[in-house]
C-alpha cells in the first residue's frame, strides 16, 4: 500500500514538474520567436511546401498563377506546390489516412465544420502562438475567424468565407405587392401569403438540415447553444426557439414554403421555374444561374429578413490549416497568413468574386462596387458559425431530425426541441 | 512459356523422399502461395485489426491512447438505452438491410438468369443485348443515383410518375421520398437496375462454359431440347448459383452509395442501412471502435447466412 | 422452322423491353451531357435532346481540355491493364490450386477467403496504407496495383474455383499419363477451357479498377500519377455542381470499358461447344 502511495506521489510530482517545465519552455520559446522573428526575417525563409486544395479547377488556377506568384515576390525562396483534392467524404478519408501515418502535406484547405474534429484528434497545429497571429486576427472578420477556434486555441486561419442572403424573383415579388425586398419576417410571410394565390410558394427553404434552416430559425429568434457552445438545454428548447420553429411549421401548414423543405423540387429548380418566389443561397448561386430566364435582370438580393432574433444568416467556407507533422511549419505559416492577407484576398475577390475574409478587402472597390457581393459582405457581420465541436456531424443530425420531426408532425416543436437539446448536451459533454 | 513449363515440370522438387501427398501439397502452395501471401498481408491483417478495434474505444491518432472497453460497443448497438438511443438506429438500419436483401436479391437473380438464358437461346444479336444490358453495371454510381433521384421526382412531370399516371396506375403523383416505404422502393429499384446486368454476365459465362461432351452424350441418347435444358443446363447453372446468390447478398449488405446519394437515410433516418450507418459512425463521428463493432456484426450475419445457404444448396451442387 | 422464328421474335421483344429499361437513364445522361452550363437538371426528364440545334459538345470539350487529361487517361490505362493482368494470373493459379489439389488447411484457407468477402473492415485502408508505408510503396503504382490484386484474390478464387471444378478430370489424367506436370494442365487444359469465365472475370476486374477512386486517391499523392476517376471526381468541387460536365465526364470514362467489353466478348465469351451440339 505504501509503495503505491509513494508511486502516486512521485508520479504526481513528475506530472506537476513536467507541466511547469513545459509551460516555462513554451513561454520562453514564444518570447524568443516574438523577439527574433520580425517580418524581415520571415521573408528569408527557404524551402518547399505542399498544400492540399479542394478549390475548383478555375480557383486553383488563380491560386497557382496569381496568388502564389504574389507570395513569391515577398517570399522568393519558398516554393509552394498545390495538389488539387476532391472535396467531401473521400477527402476526409485521405486526410485521416495521411494523418495517422504521418504523411500529411504542410497545409490544407479544410471545410470550417471539420476543424474541430481534426483538432480534437490532434492532427492540427495550434496557430495562436505563432508570430503575427494577433495582427491577422484583428484584420480578419470575426465570424470566419471563430470557425478556427476549438478548446481554447485557434487551429487555422480563414481562407474563404461565404454566407447566405435572401434572393427574390423581382416579378413575383411585385405581384405579391412588394417593390423592394421584405425587411422583416412578417413582411415576408405577408408577401408569401399573397403570392400563394398565384400557386407560387413564397419561401424556398432547402431542407430540414443545419445548412438550410438556421437563417430562418435564428432570425425568428431561435438559438442553438449558449455562447460558449457548452449547452443546448435552455437554448435550443427555449421558449424563443420553440416559437421560431412553430412559426416555420405554421408557414408550412399555410402552404407558403416550397416542397424543397422536405425533399421536393430543389430550390434552384423551383426558383428557375418560377415555382418559388424567394430562396436563400450563397455567392455561388448567381454565377451558376444568371442565364436563366427567371434570373436575368429579375432578381433582388437582400439581407435575411429581420425577426425576433434580428437578421441572422449562417457562415460557411474553408480555412487553411497546418498539419502537426509538417516539417516546414514556419514556411507553411507564412503562406497561410498570406492567403488570408488583404493582398491575396483582393486577388481572389477580383478574379473570382470570392467573399473576402479580410476586413480591409471588404472596403475596397472590388467589393463595394459589386452590388451583389456587397449584400453578402454586409450579411457577414451577422452570422452564426456552426457549433465548433468534434461531434458536430452528429449534433447536426440531431438538429436536423428535430426540425424534420416537427415539420412532419411526428412531434410538437417543443417536444422535438426538448428531446434534441438533451441529446446535444450529451454529445457536447463527450470528450 | 513452353520452356518455363518444362523447367518447372522437370525440376520442381527433385528429392524423391517426399510422399505423394507432401508433393501435392508443395505443388499446391506453388499455385496458391502468392495469392495467399497478398491476402494475408493486405486483407487478413486489416480484418484482424478491425476485430481488435471493435473491442476498443479507438483513437485513430497513434499518439493518443486507445482503451479496451470489452463488449461496450456491441452493447451500444444491441441494448437500448441512453439519451442518444443508438440501438434504435442500429435496428432500423439492420431492418432496412434485411429488407434490401429480401427484395433486391430475388429480383436481380431471377431477372438476370432469365435474361441470360433468353440471350443464350437467341440466334442473332447476342452481343448487342449483352452490351446494352451491361451498361447499367458500369455506369458511375454518382451519376445514376442523381438520375434516379431525378426520375422519381415528386412532380407529375417526372418520368416515373408520368408513366404511372399514363397507365392509370395512380391518380396523383407520388412523393417518392416522403415516406420510408416509397423511398426504399427507389433505392431498391436502383440496386436491381444496376445488378441485373451483372447476374446476366455471370450466368452467361456459366452457359458458355457448360461441357460440350455432356450435351453430345445426351444427344446420342436421344434427348430432345427441352430435356437437355432441364436435365443438363439448369442443374449445371445451379452449380454457379451459390456463388452468385452469395455475391448478391454481400452486395445488398454493402448498399451504401445508393442510400447516401438518394435519400441519405431520410426521411428521418428511416431508410438508413447498416453500411451507411457504419460509415457515418466512422467518418462523421470518428467513432471507429463502434463502427468496427458494427462491421463485425454485419460480417457475422453474412457468414451465418452463407453457411446456412451452403448447407441447403450443397445437395444440388454438381460434382464431376 | 416457322415456330422457331416466332419464339425468336418473342424473345427479342422480351429482351428489348429490358434494354429500354436499362438505357433510358443512360440516354437521359447523354442528353444532359449535351447541355452547356447545366447547373440544374431540366425539369422534364429528357430522353432525347429537344432539337439538334440544342446539342452542344462544350462539356466534352471542357472535360477533355482539363489539365493533364491525357496523362490521367494513360495512367489509368496502365494501372488497370497491369492490375487486370496480374489479378488474372494470381487468381487463376490460386483457383486451380483450390479446385484440383489437396493439401492441409485447404478448407480453412478457402473458408477464410470466403468469409473475408463478408467482413467490411472500416479501417482496412488505413491498415493497408501502413503496410505500404513500411514497404516504401506509398505514392507508387506498385503499391496501388498490389492493393488491387490483393483485394481480388479471395473473390476471384471463389469465382473461378467453381468453373475449374466443372472441367472433366479425364482430360487431365491423359496429360499426367503423358508425363505432364500440373503446370501443363493449368496452362494447356484449364485456361483454354475456361475462356468464358476468364473473359467475364477480366471484364469485371478491368471495370472495377478502371472506375476505382478511393484507394487510388489514398495511395497516389502526387498530381502527375493520378488516375482518371480522381480527375473526374475533382469536377464535383465547388458548391455549384455543373451536372452536364460531370455527366460528360462519366460518359468519357465509360467508353474504354465498353470497348474492353466488346473485345473480350468477341475473343472469349463465344458460344463454342454446346450450341453446336444442340443445333446438330
Amino acid at each position: 500500500m505504501s509503495i503505491k502511495k509513494v508511486f502516486a506521489l512521485i508520479l504526481s510530482a513528475l506530472i506537476i514538474l513536467s507541466v511547469f517545465s513545459g509551460c516555462g519552455k513554451s513561454a520562453a520559446t514564444d518570447n524568443s520567436t516574438n523577439n527574433t522573428n520580425t517580418t524581415a526575417d520571415e521573408t528569408k525563409l527557404k524551402g518547399e511546401i505542399e498544400m492540399w486544395s479542394t478549390f475548383t479547377e478555375l480557383e486553383n488556377k488563380v491560386l497557382t498563377e496569381k496568388v502564389i506568384p504574389a507570395f513569391n515576390q515577398k517570399y522568393p525562396d519558398i516554393k509552394v506546390n498545390v495538389t488539387p483534392m476532391p472535396s467531401g467524404d473521400d477527402y476526409k478519408k485521405k486526410i485521416i489516412t495521411a494523418a495517422t501515418t504521418g504523411t500529411t502535406p504542410d497545409l490544407a484547405r479544410i471545410d470550417i465544420t471539420d476543424i474541430a474534429q481534426y483538432a480534437n484528434e490532434g492532427f492540427l497545429l495550434a496557430v495562436d502562438d505563432l508570430p503575427g497571429f494577433k495582427e491577422l486576427k484583428d484584420a480578419t472578420f470575426e465570424g470566419p475567424m471563430d470557425t478556427n477556434f476549438f478548446n481554447g486555441h485557434y487551429y487555422g486561419v480563414p481562407l474563404d468565407t461565404n454566407t447566405k442572403v435572401a434572393i427574390y424573383n423581382k416579378r413575383l415579388l411585385a405581384e405579391a405587392g412588394f417593390t423592394e425586398a421584405p425587411k422583416t419576417m412578417d413582411e415576408l410571410e405577408q408577401a408569401a401569403l399573397k403570392i400563394k394565390e398565384k400557386k407560387v410558394k413564397g419561401i424556398a427553404i432547402g431542407g430540414a438540415n443545419t445548412w438550410s434552416m438556421p437563417p430562418y430559425f435564428l432570425s425568428l429568434g431561435g438559438k442553438f447553444t449558449d455562447e460558449n457552445n457548452q449547452k443546448a438545454t435552455g437554448y435550443f428548447n427555449s421558449p424563443e426557439s420553440v416559437k421560431a420553429l412553430e412559426k416555420i411549421v405554421e408557414w408550412k401548414d399555410k402552404g407558403i414554403i416550397g416542397d424543397c423543405l422536405l425533399g421536393g423540387e430543389g430550390t434552384w429548380e423551383g426558383f428557375n421555374n418560377a415555382h418559388y418566389m424567394m430562396l436563400d443561397d450563397g455567392p455561388w448561386w448567381y454565377p451558376a444561374n444568371k442565364e436563366q430566364k427567371e434570373v436575368k435582370d429579375n432578381v433582388i438580393f437582400a439581407p435575411i429578413p429581420k425577426g425576433a432574433g434580428g437578421s441572422v444568416s449562417i457562415v460557411g467556407g474553408e480555412d487553411t490549416i497546418i498539419f502537426k507533422d509538417s516539417k516546414n511549419k514556419e514556411q507553411a505559416w507564412a503562406f497561410a497568413k498570406f492567403l488570408a492577407s488583404d493582398e491575396a484576398q483582393t486577388i481572389f475577390a477580383q478574379e473570382l468574386g470570392m467573399m473576402p475574409v479580410c476586413k480591409a478587402t471588404a472596403n475596397k472597390d472590388v467589393v463595394t462596387n459589386n452590388p451583389i457581393l456587397k449584400v453578402y459582405v454586409e450579411q457577414l457581420s451577422s452570422t452564426w458559425a456552426r457549433t465548433p465541436s468534434a461531434k458536430w456531424g452528429e449534433i447536426s443530425n440531431v438538429i436536423g431530425e428535430a426540425f424534420e420531426k416537427a415539420l412532419r408532425k411526428k412531434a410538437t416543436p417543443k417536444d422535438a426541441l426538448d428531446a434534441a437539446a438533451a441529446k446535444i448536451d450529451e454529445l457536447l459533454s463527450q470528450k | 512459356m513452353e520452356k518455363a513449363a518444362l523447367i518447372k515440370a522437370k525440376n520442381p522438387y527433385p528429392k524423391k523422399k517426399l510422399s505423394k501427398k507432401q508433393r501435392e501439397a508443395l505443388e499446391a502452395w506453388g499455385f496458391i502461395g502468392v495469392g495467399f501471401l497478398l491476402f494475408v498481408v493486405f486483407m487478413l491483417y486489416p480484418l484482424i485489426k478491425n476485430f481488435i478495434i471493435a473491442f476498443m474505444n479507438y483513437s485513430i491518432n497513434p499518439n493518443k491512447p486507445s482503451t479496451f472497453v470489452g463488449l461496450a460497443n456491441f452493447k451500444r448497438a444491441f441494448v437500448s438505452g441512453g439519451i442518444l438511443e443508438e440501438s434504435q438506429k442500429f435496428y432500423l438500419a439492420l431492418k432496412n438491410t434485411f429488407l434490401a436483401v429480401l427484395v433486391t436479391v430475388p429480383f436481380q437473380w431471377f431477372i438476370g438468369i432469365i435474361i441470360a438464358i433468353a440471350i443464350d437461346s437467341l440466334r442473332r444479336f447476342k452481343l448487342f443485348y449483352r452490351f446494352m444490358l451491361y451498361i447499367p453495371v458500369i455506369s458511375d454510381w454518382l451519376v445514376v443515383a442523381i438520375l434516379f433521384k431525378y426520375l422519381f421526382q415528386p412532380t407529375s412531370g417526372s418520368l416515373v410518375n408520368a408513366f404511372l399516371l399514363k397507365l392509370n396506375l395512380i391518380s396523383k403523383p407520388i412523393g417518392w421520398f416522403e415516406n420510408a416505404g416509397t423511398a426504399n422502393i427507389v433505392i431498391w429499384s436502383l440496386c436491381i437496375w444496376k445488378g441485373i446486368g451483372w447476374v446476366m454476365m455471370m450466368y452467361t459465362a456459366a452457359l458458355q462454359d457448360l461441357p460440350k461432351s455432356l450435351y453430345e452424350a445426351a444427344m446420342v441418347d436421344g434427348a430432345n431440347k427441352k430435356q437437355l435444358f432441364y436435365k443438363i443446363t439448369l442443374p449445371l447453372l445451379s452449380s454457379r448459383t451459390y456463388f452468385i446468390i452469395i455475391s448478391l447478398i454481400i452486395g445488398a449488405f454493402n448498399i451504401l452509395l445508393q442510400v447516401m446519394l438518394i435519400t441519405n437515410g431520410g426521411p428521418l433516418g428511416q431508410t438508413d442501412v447498416l453500411l451507411n450507418y457504419m460509415y457515418n459512425k466512422a467518418f462523421t463521428s470518428f467513432d471507429f471502435g463502434y463502427a468496427a463493432a458494427i462491421s463485425l456484426i454485419m460480417g457475422s450475419i453474412l457468414i451465418t447466412i452463407s453457411v446456412l445457404q451452403n448447407k441447403i444448396t450443397k445437395k444440388t451442387e454438381i460434382e464431376f | 422452322m416457322k415456330k422457331y422464328s416466332i419464339g425468336q421474335i418473342f424473345l427479342h421483344l422480351f429482351l428489348l423491353m429490358f434494354v429500354i429499361a436499362a438505357i433510358i437513364p443512360f440516354l437521359n445522361m447523354i442528353t444532359v451531357s449535351l447541355i452547356p452550363n447545366s447547373y440544374i437538371l431540366p425539369t422534364k426528364p429528357q430522353i432525347l435532346p429537344e432539337s439538334f440545334k440544342a446539342i452542344s459538345f462544350v462539356n466534352y470539350k471542357k472535360v477533355w481540355g482539363r489539365e493533364s487529361f491525357g496523362r490521367y487517361f494513360l495512367n489509368s490505362v496502365f494501372v488497370s491493364s497491369m492490375a487486370t493482368i496480374l489479378t488474372m494470373f494470381v487468381s487463376t493459379l490460386s483457383a486451380y490450386g483450390f479446385a484440383r489439389l489437396n493439401f492441409k488447411g485447404k478448407k480453412i484457407i478457402f473458408n477464410l477467403y470466403v468469409f473475408s468477402l463478408m467482413m467490411p473492415a472500416v479501417l482496412a485502408i488505413i491498415s493497408q496504407f501502413t503496410v505500404l508505408q513500411k514497404l516504401k510503396l506509398i505514392n507508387t503504382y506498385t503499391g496501388l496495383i498490389l492493393l488491387y490484386v490483393s483485394g481480388g484474390v479471395a473473390g476471384n478464387t471463389f469465382f473461378l474455383k467453381g468453373f475449374f471444378e466443372t472441367i472433366p478430370k479425364e482430360l487431365e489424367e491423359s496429360v499426367i499419363m503423358d508425363g505432364g506436370s500440373r503446370w501443363t494442365i493449368y496452362r494447356h487444359i484449364i485456361l483454354p477451357l475456361s475462356k468464358p469465365a476468364l473473359g467475364t472475370l477480366a471484364i469485371g476486374v478491368f471495370t472495377g479498377t478502371w472506375m476505382e477512386v478511393f484507394t487510388a486517391l489514398v495511395v497516389l499523392t502526387s498530381k502527375s500519377k493520378r488516375t482518371l476517376p480522381i480527375a473526374m471526381k475533382l469536377l464535383q468541387n465547388g458548391r455549384a455542381t455543373e451536372w452536364g460536365l460531370i455527366f460528360a465526364g462519366s460518359i468519357i470514362v465509360l467508353i474504354p470499358i465498353l470497348i474492353i467489353f466488346i473485345i473480350f466478348n468477341k475473343q472469349f465469351i463465344k458460344r463454342s461447344g454446346a450450341e453446336g451440339a444442340v443445333k446438330g
